[in-house]
């Protein structure tokens, strides 16, 4: 098709997609700028969430993250906050992943974090295991033996890492925390992590997975809590009291929904008086 | 001091943002130098796994590690013509024959026992209004959905109006999913202003402004500005 000569159609279904794109640049990137400060409110789930990590003082969380980057713009404050969490309430975090990129997304996240204890702290209250590979199988094979993967991402053995010295098998891990941007991950947890006992799991899901989950959460449910997309991090940057990169993004999705909900309405008048003059 | 990392990044974020314009050579650049770029990390992690979990213990006397070495060499049997192109099934079914195995378990606790039991013991007596309207709603949702596919009877009488409320529910769900959708969509075009907004990577915004008014100026002197309803 020649779409040098297409005409140019008028009417409200017809806007050029390029003006659209202009406007949502504009909405996203002004509040970004200027944060307009739109008030957050906390979940019940999000709450949930940060009462469990902070219930107990000192123990281990793992924390899972089987993303690839495109889910990091939802995921990654949620990892931030959560490791913020983790440093003030002494918590062991055992970073682990069965997606390729899970070593070098913990890496990211632990230096941002932990940058200024790395050297006195590393293998006591933080070690990053890396990509485990294997998918299902893997994750069963480090369910029942931690120590079977020898050596953390860094190519350290775990025997050289004295945190690892009480964390042999799943069961020693309190809560895994599963930070996914797709189903197939949190449901191979489920199976090979929950469903036999090993340990009570969270979730960090991106805004698109989170519909999928909402059946598996609740107290007497596989996943005890979970948070969602930017708000849910920007929640929990709120209520852990680290203001970051979610409560700054939460004023541009919030403008950027007024400016989908006007196009939706145009799209839908569009429609009407189409239908009208037909 | 400059930060080359986030100006490369910025440039990049924006050469991949100018293709909402149209389709470019800037574009193609950053979309190869994307495609390249992963392609070799696969490979490099690859490898690098197959070094660390098989390899270096194999060499050091675990010798039984040749056997999945062994099995994954025979998918390369795909790739014949003639009488071993049958090979390529041994590790095939052995992988699936595992795989199921290793979910099968799970599945029957996780997804459906669990979740029969927790519609089953949904209170709604004893808790808030809120809390019962709600526990109603999905013992609500999950039977009327369950009867949408139902389809040894036909959709008549009293089944059709219990099937339309479950449509009405699933396009709820749906809904919801979509919502869920854009938000991820508008969740990733913040983190990447956000790269480039709030680091070095700014003072490429007006170049690329000043990029795009040549382009489009270009555009419409060749009459080559077209409309993209």
């Amino acid at each position: 098709m020649n779409l040098q000569n297409k005409p140019r159609k008028k009417g409200l279904l017809n806007i050029d997609s390029r003006i659209i794109w202009l406007l949502l640049l504009f909405f996203v990137g002004i509040p970004l700028v200027r944060p307009i400060g739109i008030p957050i409110q906390v979940s019940p789930n999000t709450r949930e969430f940060y009462e469990i990590l902070t219930e107990q003082r000192g123990i281990t969380i793992a924390l899972a993250l089987d993303t690839d980057p495109a889910g990091l713009a939802e995921l990654g404050p949620q990892i931030s906050a959560i490791l913020k969490i983790a440093r003030d309430y002494d918590l062991k975090v055992v970073m682990v992943g069965w997606n390729s990129n899970s070593g070098m997304f913990a890496n990211t996240y632990l230096t941002e974090v932990f940058s200024d204890v790395w050297n006195s702290q590393y293998g006591i209250n933080f070690v990053n295991l890396g990509y485990v590979p294997g998918m299902e199988t893997g994750m069963k094979q480090f369910a029942e033996d931690i120590w079977s993967i020898e050596q953390d991402h860094y190519g350290t053995r775990l025997e050289n890492l004295p945190m690892m010295e009480d964390i042999r098998t799943a069961s020693d891990i309190d809560y895994l925390i599963e930070c996914c941007w797709n189903l197939d991950y949190p449901n191979s947890i489920m199976r090979q992590f929950v469903a036999p006992g090993y340990t009570k799991m969270l979730a960090a899901s991106t805004a698109l997975v989170y519909p999928a989950l909402l059946p598996f959460i609740g107290p007497d449910r596989p996943i005890k809590s979970a948070i969602k997309g930017m708000d849910g991090a920007a929640q929990l940057e709120l209520v852990s009291n680290h203001p970051g990169l979610a409560i700054a993004g939460t004023d541009a999705q919030s403008l950027a929904h007024v400016l989908i909900i006007i196009f939706i309405a145009i799209g839908n008048l569009g429609l009407f008086f189409k239908r009208e003059e037909t | 001091m400059v930060d080359t990392g986030v100006i490369v990044a910025s440039a990049l974020i924006i050469m991949i943002y100018s293709f909402l314009y149209r389709e470019n050579i800037v574009f193609r650049i950053a979309e190869g130098a994307f495609v390249g770029a992963s392609v070799g990390r696969v490979l490099a992690i690859n490898f690098d796994t197959f070094r660390r979990s098989l390899w270096a213990p194999a060499i050091q006397g675990s010798y039984y590690l040749f056997i999945p070495v062994l099995l994954g060499i025979l998918y390369i049997a795909l790739f014949l013509k003639g009488p071993y192109r049958w090979l390529y099934r041994v590790p095939v079914s052995f992988v699936l024959g595992s795989g199921l195995g290793l979910a099968l378990a799970g599945i029957i606790k996780v997804s459906l026992v669990d979740q029969i039991r927790a519609v089953i013991t949904t209170p709604l007596v004893g808790v808030s209004l809120y809390q019962a309207l709600s526990n109603l709603v999905i013992i609500l949702a999950t039977a009327t959905v369950t009867f949408v596919f139902f389809f040894t009877r036909p959709h008549e009488g009293i089944l059709k109006y219990v099937t339309l409320v479950g449509r009405l529910f699933l396009m709820i769900y749906l809904g919801y999913q979509f919502a869920g959708t854009i938000m991820m969509r508008e969740s990733v075009l913040i983190s990447q202003l956000n790269i480039i907004l709030k680091g070095d990577g700014i003072w490429l915004v007006p170049i690329a402004f000043i990029l795009l008014g040549i382009g489009v100026y270009y555009d419409w002197k060749n009459g080559k500005l077209q409309w993209m309803g």
